[in-house]
Protein backbone atom coordinates (compact mmCIF):
# COMPACT_ATOMS: atom_id res chain seq x y z
CA UNK A 1 0.00 0.00 0.00
CA UNK A 2 1.12 3.34 -0.88
CA UNK A 3 1.70 5.46 2.01
CA UNK A 4 1.03 9.46 1.92
CA UNK A 5 4.02 12.00 0.54
CA UNK A 6 4.57 15.06 2.36
CA UNK A 7 2.29 17.18 0.28
CA UNK A 8 -0.73 14.64 1.47
CA UNK A 9 -0.69 12.30 -1.93
CA UNK A 10 -0.32 9.13 -2.43
CA UNK A 11 1.79 8.85 -5.49
CA UNK A 12 5.16 10.44 -4.18
CA UNK A 13 6.69 10.66 -7.33
CA UNK A 14 3.66 13.65 -8.11
CA UNK A 15 5.15 15.65 -5.41
CA UNK A 16 8.69 15.50 -6.67
CA UNK A 17 7.80 17.32 -9.95
CA UNK A 18 9.57 21.40 -9.14
CA UNK A 19 9.48 22.56 -12.90
CA UNK A 20 8.53 21.49 -15.80
CA UNK A 21 5.57 19.69 -15.74
CA UNK A 22 4.40 17.98 -19.04
CA UNK A 23 1.66 19.78 -20.86
CA UNK A 24 -0.74 17.27 -19.95
CA UNK A 25 -0.94 18.31 -16.43
CA UNK A 26 -0.94 21.41 -17.25
CA UNK A 27 -4.32 21.07 -19.65
CA UNK A 28 -5.77 19.22 -16.67
CA UNK A 29 -5.13 21.84 -14.54
CA UNK A 30 -6.51 24.27 -16.61
CA UNK A 31 -9.49 22.25 -17.25
CA UNK A 32 -9.94 21.87 -13.71
CA UNK A 33 -9.62 26.01 -12.88
CA UNK A 34 -11.55 27.31 -16.01
CA UNK A 35 -14.56 24.56 -14.55
CA UNK A 36 -14.05 25.63 -10.92
CA UNK A 37 -14.12 29.10 -12.12
CA UNK A 38 -17.30 29.28 -14.05
CA UNK A 39 -18.92 26.46 -11.17
CA UNK A 40 -18.09 29.09 -8.46
CA UNK A 41 -19.40 31.78 -10.59
CA UNK A 42 -22.89 30.19 -11.05
CA UNK A 43 -23.41 29.69 -7.16
CA UNK A 44 -25.31 31.72 -4.73
CA UNK A 45 -21.69 32.09 -3.11
CA UNK A 46 -20.84 34.02 -4.91
CA UNK A 47 -23.92 36.75 -5.04
CA UNK A 48 -24.74 36.59 -8.65
CA UNK A 49 -28.14 38.44 -8.44
CA UNK A 50 -31.15 36.20 -8.95
CA UNK A 51 -32.63 37.35 -11.87
CA UNK A 52 -29.40 36.92 -14.19
CA UNK A 53 -28.59 33.50 -12.68
CA UNK A 54 -32.48 32.83 -13.85
CA UNK A 55 -31.85 34.10 -16.91
CA UNK A 56 -28.40 32.08 -17.30
CA UNK A 57 -30.52 28.87 -16.22
CA UNK A 58 -33.00 29.20 -18.80
CA UNK A 59 -30.94 29.98 -21.53
CA UNK A 60 -29.28 26.87 -20.40
CA UNK A 61 -32.47 24.63 -20.51
CA UNK A 62 -32.69 25.92 -23.87
CA UNK A 63 -29.81 25.49 -25.49
CA UNK A 64 -28.39 22.25 -24.30
CA UNK A 65 -30.23 19.22 -25.92
CA UNK A 66 -32.46 16.33 -24.72
CA UNK A 67 -29.47 13.99 -25.47
CA UNK A 68 -27.00 15.68 -22.95
CA UNK A 69 -29.73 15.21 -20.25
CA UNK A 70 -28.49 14.01 -16.81
CA UNK A 71 -29.87 13.65 -13.75
CA UNK A 72 -26.22 12.66 -12.20
CA UNK A 73 -24.62 16.30 -12.47
CA UNK A 74 -24.98 17.41 -8.84
CA UNK A 75 -22.69 20.47 -9.32
CA UNK A 76 -25.85 21.97 -11.61
CA UNK A 77 -28.14 20.53 -9.17
CA UNK A 78 -26.47 22.88 -6.23
CA UNK A 79 -26.16 25.85 -8.16
CA UNK A 80 -29.51 25.34 -10.18
CA UNK A 81 -31.76 28.25 -9.02
CA UNK A 82 -35.25 27.23 -7.44
CA UNK A 83 -38.56 28.40 -9.09
CA UNK A 84 -38.92 30.67 -5.94
CA UNK A 85 -36.47 32.54 -7.06
CA UNK A 86 -37.99 33.50 -10.46
CA UNK A 87 -39.73 36.47 -9.21
CA UNK A 88 -40.19 40.26 -10.77
CA UNK A 89 -37.21 42.14 -11.28
CA UNK A 90 -37.08 44.46 -8.14
CA UNK A 91 -34.38 46.78 -9.78
CA UNK A 92 -35.91 47.35 -12.84
CA UNK A 93 -39.57 48.12 -11.87
CA UNK A 94 -40.43 47.22 -15.24
CA UNK A 95 -42.58 44.12 -13.69
CA UNK A 96 -41.63 41.89 -16.28
CA UNK A 97 -41.46 38.45 -15.03
CA UNK A 98 -37.73 36.43 -14.91
CA UNK A 99 -38.81 33.60 -16.55
CA UNK A 100 -39.94 30.29 -14.90
CA UNK A 101 -36.19 28.05 -14.44
CA UNK A 102 -37.23 23.84 -13.85
CA UNK A 103 -35.41 22.61 -11.20
CA UNK A 104 -34.95 19.98 -14.02
CA UNK A 105 -33.82 18.17 -15.97
CA UNK A 106 -30.44 18.70 -15.33
CA UNK A 107 -27.43 19.06 -17.33
CA UNK A 108 -23.95 18.17 -17.44
CA UNK A 109 -21.44 20.86 -16.78
CA UNK A 110 -19.42 19.92 -19.69
CA UNK A 111 -22.50 20.35 -22.09
CA UNK A 112 -23.55 23.23 -20.09
CA UNK A 113 -20.03 24.70 -20.82
CA UNK A 114 -20.11 23.84 -24.34
CA UNK A 115 -23.43 24.84 -25.29
CA UNK A 116 -23.15 28.53 -23.55
CA UNK A 117 -20.54 30.60 -25.41
CA UNK A 118 -20.64 33.37 -23.17
CA UNK A 119 -20.31 30.99 -20.05
CA UNK A 120 -16.88 33.09 -19.71
CA UNK A 121 -18.51 36.41 -18.98
CA UNK A 122 -19.83 35.03 -16.32
CA UNK A 123 -17.01 34.99 -14.51
CA UNK A 124 -16.34 38.36 -14.65
CA UNK A 125 -19.79 39.54 -13.92
CA UNK A 126 -19.30 37.98 -10.16
CA UNK A 127 -16.00 39.20 -9.66
CA UNK A 128 -17.56 42.39 -10.80
CA UNK A 129 -20.68 41.61 -8.13
CA UNK A 130 -18.34 40.51 -5.30
CA UNK A 131 -15.89 43.78 -6.17
CA UNK A 132 -19.09 45.96 -5.36
CA UNK A 133 -20.39 44.47 -2.31
CA UNK A 134 -16.71 44.59 -1.33
CA UNK A 135 -16.73 48.03 -1.69
CA UNK A 136 -19.86 49.22 0.03
CA UNK A 137 -19.12 46.92 3.08
CA UNK A 138 -16.10 49.15 3.06
CA UNK A 139 -17.71 52.33 2.88
CA UNK A 140 -20.31 51.19 5.48
CA UNK A 141 -17.24 50.00 7.68
CA UNK A 142 -15.76 53.77 7.26
CA UNK A 143 -18.66 55.65 8.37
CA UNK A 144 -19.54 53.36 10.97
CA UNK A 145 -15.84 54.25 12.04
CA UNK A 146 -16.69 58.19 11.85
CA UNK A 147 -19.80 58.18 12.96
CA UNK A 148 -18.08 58.00 16.31
CA UNK A 149 -16.71 61.40 16.34
CA UNK A 150 -19.67 63.62 16.21
CA UNK A 151 -17.37 66.75 15.00
CA UNK A 152 -16.65 64.85 12.04
CA UNK A 153 -19.43 63.01 10.88
CA UNK A 154 -20.98 65.21 8.48
CA UNK A 155 -17.62 65.52 6.72
CA UNK A 156 -16.52 61.99 7.22
CA UNK A 157 -19.65 61.06 5.75
CA UNK A 158 -19.32 63.51 2.29
CA UNK A 159 -15.94 62.23 1.80
CA UNK A 160 -16.87 58.60 2.02
CA UNK A 161 -19.60 59.27 -0.80
CA UNK A 162 -18.91 58.41 -3.84
CA UNK A 163 -18.20 62.10 -5.84
CA UNK A 164 -21.76 62.01 -8.19
CA UNK A 165 -23.92 61.94 -4.81
CA UNK A 166 -22.03 64.37 -2.60
CA UNK A 167 -24.60 67.49 -1.95
CA UNK A 168 -23.25 70.38 -1.00
CA UNK B 1 -12.47 27.30 -24.09
CA UNK B 2 -12.52 23.69 -23.01
CA UNK B 3 -11.68 23.09 -26.66
CA UNK B 4 -8.43 25.58 -26.52
CA UNK B 5 -7.40 23.62 -23.47
CA UNK B 6 -7.47 20.85 -25.51
CA UNK B 7 -5.28 22.40 -28.28
CA UNK B 8 -2.57 23.31 -25.80
CA UNK B 9 0.54 21.85 -27.59
CA UNK B 10 3.49 24.31 -26.67
CA UNK B 11 4.74 26.32 -24.18
CA UNK B 12 4.00 28.76 -26.40
CA UNK B 13 -0.14 27.64 -26.49
CA UNK B 14 0.56 27.66 -22.58
CA UNK B 15 1.03 31.11 -22.60
CA UNK B 16 -1.51 32.28 -24.28
CA UNK B 17 -3.95 30.52 -22.99
CA UNK B 18 -3.11 31.45 -19.10
CA UNK B 19 -3.38 35.00 -21.04
CA UNK B 20 -6.98 33.69 -22.96
CA UNK B 21 -8.01 32.38 -19.02
CA UNK B 22 -6.53 35.29 -17.48
CA UNK B 23 -8.76 38.32 -19.40
CA UNK B 24 -11.54 36.05 -19.19
CA UNK B 25 -11.28 36.13 -15.31
CA UNK B 26 -10.21 32.87 -14.36
CA UNK B 27 -7.00 32.50 -12.38
CA UNK B 28 -4.71 29.88 -13.29
CA UNK B 29 -0.85 29.75 -12.55
CA UNK B 30 -0.26 33.51 -11.45
CA UNK B 31 -2.47 36.72 -11.00
CA UNK B 32 -1.76 39.84 -13.73
CA UNK B 33 -3.84 43.79 -13.11
CA UNK B 34 -3.15 47.11 -12.90
CA UNK B 35 -2.76 48.87 -9.79
CA UNK B 36 -0.89 51.93 -8.70
CA UNK B 37 3.03 52.05 -8.47
CA UNK B 38 3.25 51.73 -4.53
CA UNK B 39 6.31 54.58 -4.64
CA UNK B 40 5.11 56.66 -7.59
CA UNK B 41 1.08 57.77 -7.26
CA UNK B 42 1.11 59.41 -10.55
CA UNK B 43 1.70 56.13 -12.10
CA UNK B 44 -0.71 52.99 -12.58
CA UNK B 45 1.55 49.96 -13.49
CA UNK B 46 0.88 46.00 -14.41
CA UNK B 47 1.24 43.99 -11.02
CA UNK B 48 1.93 40.33 -11.35
CA UNK B 49 1.54 38.25 -8.16
CA UNK B 50 1.83 34.91 -6.89
CA UNK B 51 -1.78 32.73 -7.27
CA UNK B 52 -3.18 29.98 -9.03
CA UNK B 53 -4.14 27.61 -5.80
CA UNK B 54 -7.60 25.83 -5.54
CA UNK B 55 -7.28 25.91 -1.62
CA UNK B 56 -7.30 29.19 -0.11
CA UNK B 57 -3.95 29.76 0.81
CA UNK B 58 -0.12 28.27 1.13
CA UNK B 59 -0.99 26.88 4.07
CA UNK B 60 -3.58 24.68 3.31
CA UNK B 61 -0.64 22.49 1.03
CA UNK B 62 2.39 22.97 3.54
CA UNK B 63 0.65 23.12 7.00
CA UNK B 64 2.00 19.52 8.31
CA UNK B 65 -1.51 18.81 10.67
CA UNK B 66 -3.82 16.27 10.11
CA UNK B 67 -6.71 18.68 9.25
CA UNK B 68 -4.78 20.02 6.47
CA UNK B 69 -3.96 16.51 4.89
CA UNK B 70 -7.70 15.63 5.56
CA UNK B 71 -8.78 18.74 3.39
CA UNK B 72 -6.17 17.70 0.78
CA UNK B 73 -8.03 14.40 0.38
CA UNK B 74 -10.89 15.79 -0.20
CA UNK B 75 -9.76 18.78 -2.41
CA UNK B 76 -8.09 16.00 -4.50
CA UNK B 77 -11.44 13.32 -4.61
CA UNK B 78 -13.50 17.14 -5.62
CA UNK B 79 -10.82 18.13 -8.47
CA UNK B 80 -11.23 14.30 -9.68
CA UNK B 81 -15.10 14.66 -9.68
CA UNK B 82 -15.44 17.93 -10.83
CA UNK B 83 -12.76 16.74 -14.29
CA UNK B 84 -14.99 14.00 -14.74
CA UNK B 85 -18.11 16.60 -14.73
CA UNK B 86 -16.20 18.31 -17.02
CA UNK B 87 -16.27 15.44 -19.46
CA UNK B 88 -12.82 13.61 -18.51
CA UNK B 89 -12.99 9.65 -18.27
CA UNK B 90 -12.81 8.83 -14.80
CA UNK B 91 -9.79 6.68 -15.27
CA UNK B 92 -7.80 10.50 -16.84
CA UNK B 93 -9.34 11.96 -13.82
CA UNK B 94 -7.98 9.47 -11.52
CA UNK B 95 -4.55 10.10 -13.02
CA UNK B 96 -5.07 13.87 -13.48
CA UNK B 97 -6.41 14.67 -10.13
CA UNK B 98 -3.25 14.37 -8.18
CA UNK B 99 -0.98 15.84 -10.65
CA UNK B 100 -2.98 19.19 -10.56
CA UNK B 101 -2.49 18.81 -6.72
CA UNK B 102 1.21 18.64 -7.00
CA UNK B 103 0.99 21.45 -9.33
CA UNK B 104 -0.34 23.44 -7.10
CA UNK B 105 1.31 22.08 -4.34
CA UNK B 106 4.74 23.58 -6.30
CA UNK B 107 2.81 26.41 -6.86
CA UNK B 108 2.10 26.71 -2.88
CA UNK B 109 5.49 26.32 -1.71
CA UNK B 110 6.74 28.76 -3.74
CA UNK B 111 4.51 31.46 -2.89
CA UNK B 112 4.91 34.00 -0.24
CA UNK B 113 3.43 33.30 3.58
CA UNK B 114 -0.03 35.31 4.45
CA UNK B 115 2.15 37.17 6.90
CA UNK B 116 4.79 38.64 4.41
CA UNK B 117 2.24 39.55 2.23
CA UNK B 118 1.36 41.80 4.43
CA UNK B 119 4.73 43.78 4.36
CA UNK B 120 4.34 46.16 1.58
CA UNK B 121 8.25 46.47 1.02
CA UNK B 122 8.39 42.76 0.54
CA UNK B 123 6.36 42.82 -2.04
CA UNK B 124 7.27 45.79 -4.38
CA UNK B 125 9.68 44.85 -7.01
CA UNK B 126 9.73 46.91 -9.90
CA UNK B 127 11.99 44.74 -11.98
CA UNK B 128 9.83 45.74 -15.39
CA UNK B 129 8.64 43.33 -17.47
CA UNK B 130 12.70 42.20 -18.87
CA UNK B 131 13.21 41.36 -14.94
CA UNK B 132 10.37 38.85 -14.93
CA UNK B 133 11.51 37.41 -18.24
CA UNK B 134 15.16 36.82 -16.90
CA UNK B 135 13.19 35.60 -13.54
CA UNK B 136 11.27 33.13 -15.48
CA UNK B 137 12.49 32.50 -19.46
CA UNK B 138 10.34 29.10 -20.00
CA UNK B 139 7.10 31.19 -19.90
CA UNK B 140 6.85 32.61 -23.05
CA UNK B 141 5.63 35.89 -21.63
CA UNK B 142 5.23 38.13 -25.10
CA UNK B 143 2.42 35.61 -25.51
CA UNK B 144 0.69 35.64 -21.99
CA UNK B 145 0.51 39.37 -22.29
CA UNK B 146 -0.65 39.78 -25.59
CA UNK B 147 -3.48 37.79 -24.86
CA UNK B 148 -4.01 39.06 -21.61
CA UNK B 149 -4.54 42.70 -23.47
CA UNK B 150 -1.46 43.96 -21.73
CA UNK B 151 0.87 43.63 -25.10
CA UNK B 152 2.66 47.05 -24.33
CA UNK B 153 3.02 46.92 -20.81
CA UNK B 154 6.55 47.42 -19.53
CA UNK B 155 5.98 48.80 -16.61
CA UNK B 156 5.74 45.83 -13.47
CA UNK B 157 5.79 45.56 -9.95
CA UNK B 158 6.41 41.38 -9.82
CA UNK B 159 5.26 40.81 -6.02
CA UNK B 160 7.05 37.64 -5.29
CA UNK B 161 10.37 37.10 -8.11
CA UNK B 162 11.04 33.90 -6.19
CA UNK B 163 7.30 32.35 -6.87
CA UNK B 164 8.14 33.23 -10.17
CA UNK B 165 11.88 31.45 -10.11
CA UNK B 166 10.51 28.74 -8.33
CA UNK B 167 7.66 27.60 -9.94
CA UNK B 168 7.21 28.15 -14.00
CA UNK B 169 10.84 29.47 -14.54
Amino acid sequence: MMSESACGVADKKACKVTKGFPLDDWRAYLRYHYVSSVSRSLSKRDSLDRESFSYEAELLRRRVSAAALRDENDLIERTAPSTASARPSSRSGSGVRAPVVERKPLVTLHAFLSATPHADSLIKRSRATRTRAAGRERRDAAAADLSKYSDQTNLGAALIRPARSIRW
Amino acid sequence: MLKKIDEVKTPKDLAALVGVMHAAGAGPAFAFDSGQDAKDATQVIGIVSQGGLGLPERDYYVKPDEKMKEVTKKYVAHVERTLVLAGEKPADAARHAPRIYALEYDLATASMPAADLRDPQKTYHRIDRAGLIKAAPRFVWSEYFDKVGGGGVTALNVQQPEFFVASIA
